[in-house]
């Protein structure tokens, strides 16, 4: 429904003139105060259209001539109008407005008034059809309700009673002519006053001081003894749990956990314990996480206030829905539904599909707030103080940056230093080079072919080889299951096995087969070859009894042998010094034949001379199965001098002993990379490439020697094996594959460029830097770092400790793809639509993992989803609402561009896209370029060919980037280490990340597919109707409109609850709608008394409580004085104290704590009390909420189910409650617990005493004594009885009492 | 219950609040002293009541039971003709033809599957409607949707309305029950499903094991009857000097549930002792079938007449899974995959015990005040999800009703020549649940209650009631 004021006001017109014989002050009385109310309340069945009891109201003479009752109204004589008499409920019968509440008495004084004067009326003509009252005469109207109006301050009626609450009362009772109860005994006040505050029973030896203590002060003691404890804020935190539908889960299928939803549980209870002003409260709840100074808690080193939004994050979400829009629809309306009623006692979600029915709330008011809510996005936000967010901060990127200086410097040399050893590097020359990598090319495949078919051929081999590990990106075994486990810090890079020469090594799990004749093989790299002992390759007993192994230099410095358990089976073979340069690798092979011969190659050819076994026991060892192992890198368990130093490029181990020519086929197939190729089939391809080869040969015979320059020759890739190989120098990025269709006019994103801006950074580990050639320090290893950016967004730049989410703009997806160029290590991509934030993966919730060190391309097939608005998003596990992977690992990412697209085929492919590669056509070029690169990178000046240019270098082993290259730098380092080595993992709690807002647009009756115009964010019409600043989501501004006290329903809405927890009922007994369904105060005066007070007393939930428990009126009993029940049925007046049931979770904590077991430990993650390890000592507040199985007994005694706020709850009597209490097996055990307690040789008459007296505050009086005894005779005449059964029902019988279950 | 009430005589007292599983309508109509609470002033004269809803957990394939198509075995392995709405599973594939064969069943000549021959053996018992929809298509949503009227938790179950609206005809047994056997467990969405929701807390569904030794929790005393009789008589005792200086109704209600709670030890073991039933019955519900599945729906389904017969307002049966096409504990008749396979077995599971009720019903002229409902949350797709499963099809589908005062023996509304959209008549849960009222003598739209400002309703603000199926 939609109104405007128009037809109204077009309407008035032509009667000013027939209406002139109005007194002005009349007119407008009548325009302002009558008018609007007939038209909103009365016209519906009293117009043109409709005119129940044959009545009109919507002109003068309708309305003066009445219906079948009669005329409506005596003019001058309010009381004898049948209209006063109705809208009164004066009269028997009519009873008016129909069906809706009665009028506010300001209104009804209105019309009174109007009577009396004469009703004076313009509406002189009768129109001939319905009115639709518009919303600014509703809103006129509805205006004049009670909550709306202004806090007053009340004078304070006269009386002897010293607290002004008990005169407000007392004033009351006196004129209801009732008589007040008498106070109530001690015992029956401080159970009480003890449930009240904690939702605990008092302790005997509380029970024994406050009865001991006599002063006047006793009581006020109490009090305060109980404010302060902390178990208060347990309890009043509980109470707030029921306005925010607390869960610890979403519900709906598979009930997913709201990660670390306690944080936001314990934060409730510190602030209540903290008596955290209730404005800031709410401010916190609202917009915690945009206060400009948090409430940082001291001790933990807390955001408290970042933690106040959690509540918005404790929704039920549905299971990967179909329509993520409906599904926002009801979260948001939801959350309205919560924040509206908690805060404001007002029904906002109400008007969703309409202006609302009751109060002065339109549905543009609804949708206002519905801008602001899903404006912010459901994310797992940052909750450590703003300073240890911040440690060392500073310091880190000082010394980052004096990293870079110092590494830059080393860069620079080793630059310098480039041209001797590019001019080792092979194929150096133009033509020649190219024809000499082609040639290699051509020979490598041949020699491969040539390989593997000899292998094939060997008739006793079996596959060739069993084992082999490349070392690309982890240890596994290519083929068969001896996965190499890295030990001793052994390390990967550039696929290659690092080994430190100091412990590092690798070795596998037991052997899988029996091993005796064998072939050693493996690719190895020297970087020193004053080097002694260490074992490349070995097999091993695992007893570490036997080994064969290739040693380097054990028995003669730089050669090779076959080591051995003791020598057993080695001789010295008389190979060459190994000399092979630092920067090349060996290929090193040992063959053990059947019949023992055992011969090393050395590069192909044979090292040395082979020998066969001097005796028996320097025969063929059999290494057994499963009795046998594999190390890299070290010679046998246990030895001296065992490790090797350098790198392992790959290694096979074959259950044969290869013959010379394979071994040499092997050496010149050379190392191999990813899967075993199948053998090539002889089909021509072969032969062609011999042809070539041949012809290359002879090319090459004659071409010109080496000119020393590189230009094309470095072009190709084909080599890049070698670690100087330049063609990694130009190896700086493949360009995309351009989109084949015509872009499409969705957003795309360049993350490297200053479009950057517009994503949303959140958490402390975004830098927001954009540039190229940003870095990580390693925090271990020896290395300072392994990589430089490109330009873009990168996460964790200063520490992986820090969290970080990065979204994008909000955008309508029109494409069936989005492909998104990401690198990093363990974050996930994913697409949020419409805010939903759990994804299951699949195309309905596309998302990807990003795990690559290299910008690369991830597309999303997002056609399920398009034309609905989402953004995307970046996160590791901690920072995820619905993580992928295991929390606590470290990860990070980067983005660089977003590309919108249709057809999967036109996702953008390949590496990075980079740069024009720069040109280096010369050696000197290459040193000239990474000079200049290291030099620019150094002063954090690099553009992106130049961070490319380095990282490339970097990566091939050009660049050292070595923690011990020089002095200076490994003591930055260390430093910077030590810094980042205290820093913390951030706490994370649910929250709202804030991002740009958007304004909503109107549902039209409340149907998501019907959008109408955009409202702006704003408050509430009725109380301020400007719109909020567009920036932002708006919740800064909704926190301080809400958080004050201009507006008058929030402390009005606050001191009502805390009256209502302390008396049993509120002033307003609908303490969650103060509007026009809810009922009204009972005492208005004592509630604006109260309201003020609560603003001047700086918003003190504890000063209130105090003032509320010390009146006479919580003194009171329970029990009324004569007579006054048959006046005050309702006990509205409070001449008496209301007898309360116990919450359910006060029950379960009082038997907890009856049976002793109460363990006081408070906050962390909830307890499991329904499944192993069914904890069942903390206090109920810390128990575990699964929305799809409620702990049935606080669902038996009305504990609140988690969907909408629920300020009063029920206490509502059925049988299932007593068969609980009567056999439920927790029960049961409780009162055996609890009856061990008791003192064994005390007398029954006061074993029974202790129990009443925990139970119920008190000691048994004389006739309960006299039934127990009867009790106990009876338990005890039982064949069965044994003293701890007879004592274990006997106290289960008091757990059942009535007087246990209530308070009275 | 309300502090408002007004006081009462002792004995005006007992009786008024002796809310137990009984108070119609009582607590709320006093807690609420506003207008609009409250159930229909006068009761209209109707046949029916009692509900049996057997709820088909995760969805029956309407075009192969209640809805055949054949334009479905006509277009077989064809790509759907028409555009295909989002699904759950993304993975659609093409119209698939049933593996049932259609026939016209009983003198009424309804047209129905092969799929449940037994029930279809029913058909002139049958009120079949083909023109069901449902707003939501994932599980726990769409059981939400159809136990209360609204997709998600905190609302009553139907269930939990009609003891509202009607009270119990037995003080001693809860007037809204679940039964489960076997390894039946609640829907998606848990036991929310069942709730009270901000009802009274006595119409919340108590959930009934029909196999268990414990049939209901807490129901077993664990001591012996003397001995119990001994404590309530203790805590009679003492508990009534404390009544009488409190002066509270709620606390004289507390007391009085004892009462309540004892007399329940009785009555429920005794509700489900089926030894109490001839073999010639167990034999036709399927007691002693070799298929367990059968023989333990068959134990629900022969339980459910029991509570029936002995006054309990509302029982709900649940499926127990076969295990096949992702049709879990939860939601057995999910088959997103071997359909033929997984709906053949879950309906062997529940075509005779339901068959059976239905005769034993009607021959204990049971049928005539009981309805007994048989739908699951949505239908199923005619086009096939991979290669031989369903998706969720919220879009149209088929349930039926039997007894209460419907037109047997009748089809009302229909679906597409495909079965995907309901075209004829479509129909809402909001009508479907306004009917089921309606014929239990309860107005759709004046059965609310007053929660947090609002008046709610089991149809929100929808419905009305499908006459033309009416007797």
């Amino acid at each position: 429904m939609k109104f405007s004021a128009a037809p109204l006001a077009c309407l008035l017109l032509p009667w000013v003139g027939m209406a002139a014989d109005l007194k002005p002050a009349d007119l407008e009385f009548f325009e302002s105060k009558i008018r609007p109310v007939l038209v909103s309340e009365c016209y519906e069945c009293h117009d043109a259209k409709k005119q129940k009891a044959d009545l009109r109201l919507d002109y003068r003479d309708g309305l003066i001539k009445g219906g079948e009752n009669g005329p409506t109204i005596v003019a001058g004589n309010a009381q004898k109008s049948l209209l006063i008499q109705s809208i009164t409920h004066a009269h028997e019968d009519l009873q008016m407005p129909k069906k809706r509440p009665k009028l506010d008495a300001k209104i009804i004084a209105d019309f009174v008034s109007w009577v009396n004067r004469g009703a004076p009326d313009p509406r002189t003509a009768a129109p001939t059809d319905s009115i639709t009252p518009a919303w600014a005469d509703l809103l006129a109207v509805r205006k004049n309700w009670w909550s709306f109006q202004p806090i007053v301050n009340p004078s304070i009626p006269a009386g002897p009673a010293s607290s002004p609450i008990d005169r407000f009362l007392n004033a009351k009772i006196i004129a209801a002519k009732l008589t007040a109860a008498a106070k109530a005994d001690k015992a029956t006040l401080l159970r009480r006053v003890t449930y009240t505050l904690t939702g605990l029973p008092p302790t005997p030896a509380e029970i024994a001081a406050f009865q001991a203590d006599t002063s006047t002060e006793a009581y006020a003691r109490v009090i305060d003894r109980l404010l302060a404890s902390p178990r208060y804020g347990e309890h009043f935190a509980r109470h707030w749990m029921d306005l925010v539908r607390y869960a610890d889960t979403h519900g709906s299928e598979g009930d997913p956990n709201i990660p670390q939803s306690w944080r936001y549980r314990d934060y409730l209870i510190r602030a209540f314990n903290d008596n955290v002003p209730y404005d800031q409260f709410v401010r916190e709840q609202i917009a915690g996480d945009l206060l400009t100074q948090p409430r940082v808690n001291p001790a933990e080193q807390l955001n408290e206030s970042a933690l106040g939004t959690g509540h918005f994050r404790l929704i039920e979400h549905g299971f990967q829905p179909v329509d993520t829009l409906d599904e926002q629809v009801r979260n948001v309306d939801n959350q309205i539904d919560v924040v509206s009623k908690t805060f404001l006692g007002l029904t906002v979600s109400c008007a969703r599909c309409h202006d609302h029915k009751f109060d002065p709330i339109s549905q543009a008011d609804f949708y206002a707030f519905y801008g602001i809510f899903a404006s912010s996005r459901p994310g797992q936000v940052t909750v450590d103080s703003p300073e240890q967010l911040g440690l060392h901060r500073e310091k880190l990127s000082g010394l980052k940056q004096e990293i870079r200086e110092a590494l830059a410097a080393q860069w620079r040399q080793q630059a310098k230093d480039l041209p001797a050893a590019l001019n080792r590097v092979r194929g150096q020359s133009g033509e020649r080079g190219k024809l000499e990598q082609r040639l290699a090319q051509l020979e490598q495949t041949l020699a491969g072919d040539s390989f593997r078919q000899s292998l094939k051929a060997e008739k006793d081999a079996g596959p060739a080889p069993i084992h082999w590990w490349t070392f690309e990106s982890d240890g596994r075994d290519l083929i068969g299951k001896l996965d190499a486990q890295m030990q001793g810090g052994a390390r990967l890079r550039n696929g290659r096995l690092i080994l430190d020469g100091k412990g590092a090594f690798a070795e596998t799990d037991a052997t899988t087969e029996p091993l005796t004749a064998k072939t050693l093989e493996a690719w190895v790299q020297l970087p020193t070859l004053a080097q002694s002992g260490g074992g490349v390759l070995t097999i091993e007993s695992i007893d570490g009894k036997a080994f064969d192994s290739i040693v380097y230099a054990e028995r003669q410095p730089q050669r090779w042998m076959s080591g051995s358990d003791n020598g057993a089976r080695t001789q010295n073979v008389g190979g060459p010094v190994e000399k092979t340069p630092p920067t090349e690798l060996v290929h090193v092979a040992i063959t053990y034949a059947a019949d023992g011969k055992t011969t090393i190659y050395r590069n192909g050819q044979p090292y040395g001379k082979s020998y066969s076994p001097i005796n028996a026991a320097g025969g063929l060892h059999a290494f057994a199965q499963a009795k046998s192992h594999l190390l890299f890198g070290r010679r046998h368990t246990g030895g001296n001098n065992s490790f090797l130093q350098g790198e392992i490029e790959e290694a096979r181990l074959y259950n044969f002993a290869l013959t010379a020519d394979q071994i040499a086929l092997s050496f010149q197939t050379g190392i191999l990379r990813g899967e075993v190729p199948a053998v090539a089939a002889n089909d021509g391809t072969l032969k062609a490439a011999r042809e070539e080869a041949d012809k290359l040969r002879a090319q090459l015979k004659e071409s010109a020697p080496s000119d020393g320059k590189l230009t094309a020759g470095f072009a190709g890739e084909t080599d890049p094996t070698h670690p100087l190989h330049a063609s990694g120098l130009r190896r700086v990025g493949l360009r995309p594959n351009p989109p084949k269709a015509a872009p499409t006019d969705a957003p795309d994103w360049d993350l490297a460029s200053a479009t950057a801006t517009a994503w949303s950074q959140h958490g402390n580990g975004m830098a927001g830097r954009i540039t190229p050639g940003e870095f990580r320090v390693e925090t271990a290893g020896p290395d300072v770092l392994r990589q430089i950016l490109p330009s873009g967004l990168h996460s964790h730049t200063l520490s992986t400790k820090h969290s970080a989410v990065l979204t994008s703009p909000r955008f309508k997806i029109t494409t069936d793809f989005i492909s998104v160029q990401v690198m990093g290590r363990g974050a996930t991509l994913r697409l949020i639509p419409d805010n939903y934030p759990l994804s299951p993966g699949g195309s309905r919730f596309p998302k990807a993992g990003v795990n690559s060190e290299r910008a690369t391309w991830l597309t999303l097939d997002t056609a399920y989803r398009k034309g609905s608005h989402a953004y995307l998003e970046l996160t590791l596990p901690d920072d995820s609402p619905n993580p992928d992977g295991k929390l606590g690992v470290a990860g990070w990412f980067g983005v660089r561009q977003v590309r919108f697209h249709d057809g999967k085929v036109n996702a953008p492919k390949g590496e990075a896209v980079i740069v024009t590669a720069p040109t280096l056509n010369t050696v000197s070029d290459v040193t000239d370029a990474l000079v200049d690169a290291a030099q620019a990178w150094g002063r954090d000046q690099a553009n992106e060919a130049q961070a490319a240019l380095l990282d490339n270098a970097l990566r091939h082993g050009v660049l050292d980037a070595g923690l011990n290259t020089s002095p200076k730098l490994a003591q930055l380092v260390t430093e910077y280490r030590r810094l980042e080595e205290a820093l913390k993992n951030p706490r994370r709690a649910p929250g709202f990340w804030e991002v740009p807002g958007f304004d909503q647009p109107l549902y039209t009756r409340g149907d998501h597919n019907k959008p109408a115009e955009p409202i702006a964010r704003r408050f509430l019409e009725i109380l301020d109707a400007k719109p909020f600043k567009p920036t932002g989501s708006g919740r800064l501004e909704l926190a301080t409109k809400i958080g004050s006290a201009d507006n008058p329903l929030t402390a009005r809405v606050m001191v009502n609850r805390l009256w209502h927890h302390t008396f049993g009922r509120g002033l307003v007994g609908t303490v969650d709608n103060f509007g026009r369904l809810g009922d009204q105060p009972t005492h208005p005066e004592l509630l604006d008394y109260l309201a003020k007070r609560f603003v001047q007393e700086r918003w003190s939930v504890k000063s209130l409580l105090r003032e509320l428990l010390l009146t006479e009126a919580y003194q009171r009993s329970s029990t009324p004085a004569e007579g006054t029940t048959t006046q005050d049925g309702p006990n509205d007046l409070l001449s008496h104290m209301r007898i309360r049931r116990l919450e359910g979770e006060a029950l379960r904590d009082s038997f907890i704590a009856l049976a002793g077991r109460l363990d006081a430990r408070m906050y962390g993650p909830g307890d499991n009390a329904l499944a192993p390890p069914r904890e069942q000592v903390r206090r109920s507040v810390y128990l575990l909420i699964r929305r799809n199985t409620l702990n049935p007994l606080i669902t038996t005694f009305d504990g609140p189910k988690p969907f909408t706020t629920v300020g009063r709850r029920d206490s509502t009597n059925v049988p299932v409650q007593s068969l609980t209490l009567l056999n439920d097996p927790f029960i049961i055990e409780t009162a055996r617990r609890w009856s061990e307690q008791l003192e064994a040789n005390a007398s029954d008459e006061s074993k029974v005493n202790a129990l009443f007296l925990q139970a119920l505050g008190r000691p048994a009086n004389a006739k309960e004594q006299a039934a127990a005894t009867r009790y106990l005779a009876e338990l005890k005449s039982t064949p069965a009885a044994n003293p701890n059964q007879v004592w274990a029902d006997f106290a289960q019988s008091v757990l059942n009492l009535k007087e246990f279950l209530y308070v009275k | 219950m309300s502090n408002k009430m007004n006081p009462l005589s002792r004995r005006e007292l007992l009786r008024r609040c002796s809310l137990g599983f009984g108070g119609i309508a009582l607590s709320s109509l006093l807690s609420s002293p506003a207008f609009g609470a409250g159930t229909t002033s006068t009761k209209p004269k109707t046949k029916a009541k009692n509900v049996i809803f057997c709820y088909m957990s995760g969805g029956v394939s309407h075009v192969d039971s209640f809805d055949p198509k054949p334009a479905l075995t006509r277009l077989h392995g064809q790509s759907m003709p028409v555009p295909i709405q989002r699904t759950v599973f993304n993975n659609n594939g093409k119209v698939m033809g049933s593996p049932w064969q259609a026939k016209r069943y009983g003198k009424s000549g309804l047209e129905m599957t092969n799929l449940f021959p037994q029930i279809a053996e029913c058909a002139d018992d049958l009120t079949l409607i083909r023109s069901m929809t449902s707003k939501v298509s994932e599980h726990a949503q769409g059981n939400y949707f159809f136990h209360t009227g609204f997709p998600f938790m905190g609302h009553p179950s139907a269930g939990a309305w009609l003891t509202y609206g009607l009270g119990s005809e037995n003080q001693n047994l809860p007037g809204f029950v679940v039964l489960q056997s076997g390894g039946a467990v609640v829907p998606h969405g848990g036991v929310g499903l069942f709730s009270n929701g901000y009802l009274p807390g006595q119409h919340q569904a108590s959930i009934l094991k029909a196999d268990g030794a414990l049939a209901l929790a807490n129901i077993k005393p664990g001591e012996a009857d003397a001995a119990q009789r001994r404590r309530l008589g203790f805590i009679q005792e003492i508990d009534q000097a404390f009544a009488e200086t409190a002066r509270e109704p709620q606390v004289e209600a507390a007391i009085r549930n004892y009462e309540t709670a004892y007399r329940m030890q009785a009555a429920v073991p005794e509700v489900c002792d089926l030894n109490e039933e001839t073999e010639a019955t167990k034999q036709m519900y399927g007691l002693n079938s070799p298929d367990k599945l059968t023989a333990s729906y068959a134990r629900q389904a022969l339980l459910a007449r029991r509570l029936v017969e002995r006054g309990v307002r509302f029982v709900e049966l649940s499926c127990l899974t076969a295990g096949i096409g992702a049709g879990g504990a939860a939601n057995p008749w999910d088959q997103h995959g071997a359909i033929a396979k997984g709906h053949g077995a879950m309906a062997h599971q529940v075509d005779q015990p339901i068959a059976a009720l239905l005769k034993d019903l009607k021959q204990r002229g049971l049928l005539e005040s009981t309805i007994v409902i048989f739908s699951g949350e949505f239908g199923r797709t005619p086009f096939s999800q991979g290669s031989d499963g369903r998706d969720h099809n919220p879009y149209g589908f088929s349930l039926w009703v039997a007894g209460g005062g419907f037109k047997a023996g009748t089809a009302f509304g229909a679906t597409d020549e495909l079965g995907y959209y309901a075209v004829d008549q479509p129909l809402t849960v909001y009508d479907f649940w306004a009917t089921i009222l309606h014929q239990l003598g309860l107005d759709h739209e004046k059965l609310t209650y007053r929660f947090g400002g609002r008046d709610f309703r089991l149809t929100d603000v929808h419905g009305h009631v499908i006459k033309p199926i009416l007797a």
